[in-house]
């Protein structure tokens, strides 16, 4: 049931960049799509019952929830807000260059005007 | 002691990067130079110390047992591609050599880029082939806009946008093949599914994580639906980097196709006819517009969409000789595309505008030039004596048994010289005026470029055997039909060309003027991943 | 209903808040609200985060997501009211004072207000000596959006812009009932080198 939430936010991340008029609107759906999915992927790791995969003196009978998910997903938190900061800066050039952010406007000039 | 190569092969070009950018002397761009003759010497002595064994070239970093660390691999199909990288990469950095101010920066990402793709090559980990995929995803959008004028920016933000849903597809087919099979390592899981028992829930799984996986890598690889970022991308970038993006980063896109179906070659996916259509409708879309654009790298950029559908449709056959068709004619192209974009770099850079009516008389300007682009141009239509031809011989025999298929790869191709005799109106007419420039590296690098295309269209068959093993004495240079058939393309070429484009009607018009917004090119993305789900999964 | 404890019970509850706030971010149009969603949704997936048991995830979630990604959203949406203009005139065309404004300023204060932009009007010295051949390089290069000069010899004001910006269009349309205001609009040059 959990996993099935977590991929409707994705599907709903999506369904936002479909729609988005301008560009900082595409930028927050490709946030929410990152964090969907890195929801996702500790859902699915996550043990009912375990504990936190922390090195302590014995081990626990109820099981370890699974570490190596935690440390690919810290890698991708960083590599997204590394993208986000990229994208909001070409979004600040394009936006000295053209006057606008909408996508329309922008898509629609001809090359060379 | 060769083990710690592939290691070496990554690292150094990041190294020098770093020490390229943080000293600031004007002298430390020999390191560049230092640093790729040190890894080609490398790459050919690990070559020598090869054996063909597969436990010999498996290298865990680290460590670790090898269900968890990561680990890189090499066989004849990544040493090809690392070969093939690390020659482009000679040549752009020979034609780049002295183009000014910001060298430094330039240089810093280049060999970053490098790097990255090599490291991308030889890597055995599902998730190391993600993180590797998003930094050139980065590194690629921050090199399209580097001149920082015109039309880069959008392209630059349309070209990043799109590409990291498209990896972020690729990221949940990981979660998917992790949670069902318990590691991410590509050999473990390919023997995991060889072994082929399998309860039918992990079943679905397998194939959904197969259409997920696939979504990410047709968005690298400018397949039909998701192919809109390349034309503008390519179109605006500056001439040294659209040659390397359209001859070695789009091919990163296919070397991952060939290993995931490598990976998943025990579960009976039945890929070869979704992948043949959508090669088939990316080939002809691309040649329909690179007839109607005006401006030179436009149609180079368009071309490269073809050209890369052509290769679907030769990789996308279960019969080891038609895949080694599709991928003989990654390698020409991008010995072709390169040389073809680096030529019309200097092309436009000495005439100072793009489009191809203002161009006239580079035959009698820069005749040395005109003479390697006119072999590049020979090269892509498929003229005989010309590698071009090899490649595409062997995908016409091996499709030569269906009708249909055949007469598609003829439209492209007829498409396809339509196009160059119209891009070769460039070399006639009178000499302008006002034209003066002499660059000895630029000039440098497209002769090596259009030799290695010459000598790969002659001795096709040392080379085939010799490397890959594969025999391909079946397609032969002095055929009468394989001239007759090139001429018979030309010369259709030549009356479609002069009684419908050059009039330029209003369907061309509109065609050129077509573009696919960006909320229509991501509705179109989710589309394609909801047909590839009802095709693989619940057929 | 047999295992649902109070911990499952929260996450299942956070989880749809989170549906609900994914729906409202894509829904609504002004931007400066979305960034306050955006905080709010980084903070609602870090208590998931701690839910299920990785709680080093939730430590860069929350550095990452709550406190430097909206800074830099709020950075960027910022930049993007601003319209810079170069005083290369040198006189009482564009002048803020209590007393008088010039032409110029009332024109430009208009334009400004009705594309909802913040006007910011430069006049640093060693910007406006540089020579009239310099104006497109500056435009180029620089932040600046539109260079006033004055020609002197017809007595008209000349203000330059881009023409790939859609606001040189929309100024040049606002301009057209001043008869010594006349709009110049660079090409581009681009060849793609």
């Amino acid at each position: 049931m959990n996993p099935l939430l977590t991929f409707v936010v994705i599907l709903i991340g999506f369904y936002g960049l479909s729609t988005s008029s301008n560009i900082i609107k595409s930028v927050f759906c490709v946030t929410i799509i990152e964090s969907g999915v890195i929801l996702l992927f500790l859902n699915l790791g996550n043990l009912d019952g375990g504990v936190i995969p922390i090195i302590g003196d014995a081990l626990p009978v109820g099981g370890i929830a699974d570490p190596l998910p935690q440390a690919l997903m810290i890698t991708t938190i960083v590599i997204g807000s590394t993208v986000t900061a990229l994208a909001l800066m070409l979004c600040i050039k394009v936006f000295h260059h053209y006057g606008t952010v909408e996508w329309a406007e922008i898509l629609s000039r001809e090359s060379g005007k | 002691m060769m083990l710690y190569v592939p290691i070496a092969l990554i690292f150094i070009p990041v190294f020098s990067a770093l020490i390229i950018y943080l000293i600031k002397a004007q002298s430390i761009r020999y390191l560049a130079f230092v640093a790729q003759i040190a890894m080609t010497v490398l790459a050919i002595l690990y070559y020598e110390a090869y054996t063909g064994q597969f436990a010999d070239t498996f290298f865990v970093i680290g460590g670790w047992h090898e269900r968890v660390g990561i680990s890189l691999i090499n066989d004849e199909l990544s040493l090809s591609f690392v070969f093939l990288s690390l020659f482009i990469w000679w040549m752009v950095l020979i034609y780049t050599f002295n183009t000014g101010q910001n060298h430094r920066t330039f240089l810093f990402f280049l060999m970053f880029l490098q790097g990255v793709f090599l490291g991308l090559l030889q890597t055995n980990d599902l998730f190391n082939m993600f993180v590797f995929l998003e930094l050139m995803t980065i590194l690629v959008a921050i090199l399209v806009v580097f001149k920082k004028a015109g039309d880069s920016f959008r392209a630059g933000i349309y070209y990043l946008l799109l590409n990291i849903s498209g990896v972020m597809m690729f990221l949940i087919g990981i979660i998917l093949i992790y949670f069902t099979f318990g590691t991410i390592n590509v050999n473990s899981v390919q023997t995991v599914i060889a072994a082929g028992e399998l309860v039918s829930g992990d079943e679905v799984a397998l194939r959904f994580a197969y259409v997920l996986l696939m979504a990410g890598i047709s968005v690298k690889a400018a397949l039909f639906p998701v192919h809109s970022w390349l034309p503008k991308a390519h179109g605006v970038a500056m001439s040294a980097i659209s040659g390397l993006l359209s001859g070695l980063v789009v091919k990163g896109g296919l070397y991952l196709f060939l290993r995931v179906n490598q990976m998943f070659a025990g579960a009976n996916i039945d890929y070869a006819l979704f992948f043949y259509i959508i090669g088939a409708l990316t080939a002809v879309i691309g040649v329909m517009f690179a007839l109607t654009q005006k401006d030179m790298k436009q149609v180079l950029a368009y071309h490269t969409i073809s050209q890369v559908g052509i290769v679907m449709m030769g990789l996308s056959h279960y019969d080891p000789q038609t895949v080694y068709g599709g991928l003989l004619h990654i390698f020409n192209h991008a010995l072709f595309k390169s040389l073809l974009f680096l030529g019309a770099g200097v092309i436009i850079k000495a005439y100072k505008t793009k489009k191809i009516k203002e161009i006239r008389g580079v035959m009698r300007t820069m005749p040395v030039v005109s003479i390697f682009m006119i072999i590049g141009m020979l090269s892509i239509t498929g003229a005989p004596f010309f590698n071009g031809f090899i490649s595409k011989s062997i995908i016409k025999y091996g499709i030569q048994d269906s009708g249909i298929k055949y007469w598609i790869l003829f439209i492209v191709n007829i498409g396809t010289a339509t196009s160059f005799i119209k891009m070769a109106q460039v070399f006639f007419g009178p000499k302008p005026m006002t034209i003066r420039l002499r660059s000895l590296e630029q000039r440098i690098a497209l002769m090596t470029l259009a030799f290695a295309c010459v000598v790969l269209g002659n001795f096709y068959i040392p080379i085939s055997t010799g490397f890959f093993g594969v025999d391909v004495s079946h397609v032969s240079v002095f055929q009468w039909e394989a001239f007759f058939d090139y001429a018979v393309a030309l010369i259709i070429g030549f009356c479609f060309y002069k009684l419908v484009i050059e009039k330029d009607p209003l369907t061309v018009r509109k065609i050129r003027e077509f573009n696919l917004s960006f909320e229509m090119s991501n509705y179109l993305f989710v589309l394609y991943v909801a047909v590839m789900t009802v095709y693989f999964v619940l057929l | 209903m047999g295992n649902l404890d109070m911990l499952s019970l929260t996450a299942y509850a956070l989880q749809v808040l989170l549906i609900i706030m994914a729906i409202s971010i894509v829904v609504h149009k002004n931007n400066g609200t979305i960034i306050i969603l955006i905080t709010t949704f980084s903070l609602i997936t870090a208590s998931l985060y701690v839910i299920n048991k990785a709680p080093d995830v939730a430590i860069a979630e929350v550095a990452i997501g709550s406190a430097i990604i909206p800074l830099i959203y709020v950075i960027s949406i910022s930049r993007q009211r601003e319209f810079i203009v170069l005083d290369k005139a040198m006189d009482d065309f564009i002048i803020a004072d209590n007393a008088f404004t010039g032409v110029g300023y009332v024109l430009l204060k208009r334009f400004t207000d009705f594309y909802h932009l913040e006007l910011n009007i430069c006049n640093d010295v060693r910007l406006c000596s540089l020579g009239a051949g310099r104006d497109q390089l500056l435009c180029e290069q620089t932040n600046v959006d539109l260079i006033v000069t004055k020609d002197d010899e017809r007595n008209v004001y000349i203000l330059k812009g881009k023409a790939s910006s859609v606001l040189t269009y929309k100024l040049e349309a606002m301009a057209r009932d001043y008869d010594n205001i006349e709009v110049v609009k660079f090409k581009d040059r681009d060849f793609g080198d």
